[in-house]
């Protein structure tokens, strides 16, 4: 590699009209002591890791600890969001209700089917309305109707003082 | 230590017998200009020094197919610039930081980085520098710190030379601008 000359440089800046100071290298940049005197021997302990298949420990360990602790800090927020997710839908009302809505519907239906749908028809009524219910004899019925008819035309004879054949 | 050519690394890693002991004194030639390209670009040591390893890393698995026809130190200087590239891309994605805010940090670490002790003078040229568009900075360091001839610089950034002598008078003149005021 051939660089160019300082003085090139500073020739150019000058014709740029710039008064930008001479400066080469990296001023005012400083590597810990003996840094360039154990690079070559790192970067051979890592092409070593590499030919054997392995990451160097120190990538592992040394090289990465702002990594490995982003990584954890990272695992465990994700970890207790989930958490707190979980417990979130397990402690609300709708969670317990959904659940108990969803055992009720089972056992309705279970028992639904191992009865006799009357009978679990005259379970769910009141006893009032099963009361008021028609007779499933239609014959008892008309004459439960006509007896009221024949009472209530009675009654009105009497009141009025007709006889009951006029009111017929 | 016996300063060998380009060639003749290359010829002893390829046809010696200690193709390691070859890319060692590759190693060695060229750590320092590397380091400190990609020190400039990403300020802090640690990444730095992060960054030159994956560099050589790379260079190593690459030299069974690089052929020759770019010259090795510029093949080289291009892999460094763009690692750090991506370094730096990978850290605005990571923090969900706009390209001012990363330029903001990289000042910032230039005050917090206890491996850095330039005067104010040096320290405003920094700040200046790290104030420049990304690829900007890249050919005003080139020029001005690795006094890197157009030429070259054309291969390792993959431009003409007009354009980066364009560029490299537009960083200037920023440059000036920033300290002025």
């Amino acid at each position: 590699m051939k660089r160019i000359s300082r003085e090139e440089i500073s020739r150019e800046l000058r014709e740029m009209g710039s008064h930008l100071p001479d400066a080469s290298g990296s001023p005012g940049f400083g590597v810990p002591d003996g840094y360039f005197d154990r690079l070559p021997s790192d970067i051979r302990d890592r092409i070593s890791a590499e030919k054997r298949g392995l990451q160097s420990p120190r990538a592992v360990v040394v090289r990465s600890p702002r990594r490995l602790a982003l990584a954890m800090i990272t695992g465990m927020v994700l970890l207790a969001f989930s958490l707190s997710l979980f417990l979130i839908d397990r402690g609300t009302d709708n969670g317990y209700l959904s659940e108990a809505d969803d055992v009720w519907q089972k056992d309705y239906y279970t028992l639904y089917a191992s009865m006799d749908p009357l009978y679990f028809y005259e379970l769910i009524l009141d006893e009032s309305i099963a009361a008021t219910e028609p007779s499933s004899d239609i014959t008892e019925y008309d004459d439960a109707k006509n007896e009221a008819i024949l009472q209530y035309l009675y009654n009105t004879s009497e009141y009025y003082s007709m006889p009951l054949e006029d009111l017929e | 230590m016996t300063h060998y050519s380009d060639e003749e690394l290359l010829n002893m890693f390829f046809q010696g017998d200690n193709p390691d002991y070859a890319f060692n004194l590759l190693v060695s030639k060229y750590q320092q200009q590397l380091y400190w390209h990609i020190r400039r670009m990403v300020i802090s040591h640690d990444d730095a020094d992060d960054l030159v390893q994956d560099v050589f890393i790379k260079i190593w698995k690459g030299l069974d197919t690089f052929r020759g026809d770019a010259g090795l130190y510029t093949w080289m200087y291009r892999i460094a610039t763009n690692e750090a590239l991506t370094f730096l891309k990978k850290k605005r994605t990571r923090y969900f930081l706009p390209l001012v805010d990363v330029e903001q940090n990289l000042a910032e670490q230039l005050e917090a980085d206890v491996y850095y002790d330039g005067n104010e003078i040096e320290k405003t040229i920094q700040k200046a520098i790290l104030s420049l568009p990304e690829k900007q900075r890249i050919v005003f360091n080139l020029r001005y710190y690795d006094q890197m001839k157009y030429e070259d610089m054309a291969k390792v950034l993959d431009t003409s030379e007009g354009a980066l002598k364009a560029s490299y008078h537009h960083a200037v003149k920023k440059i000036e601008k920033f300290i002025s005021t």
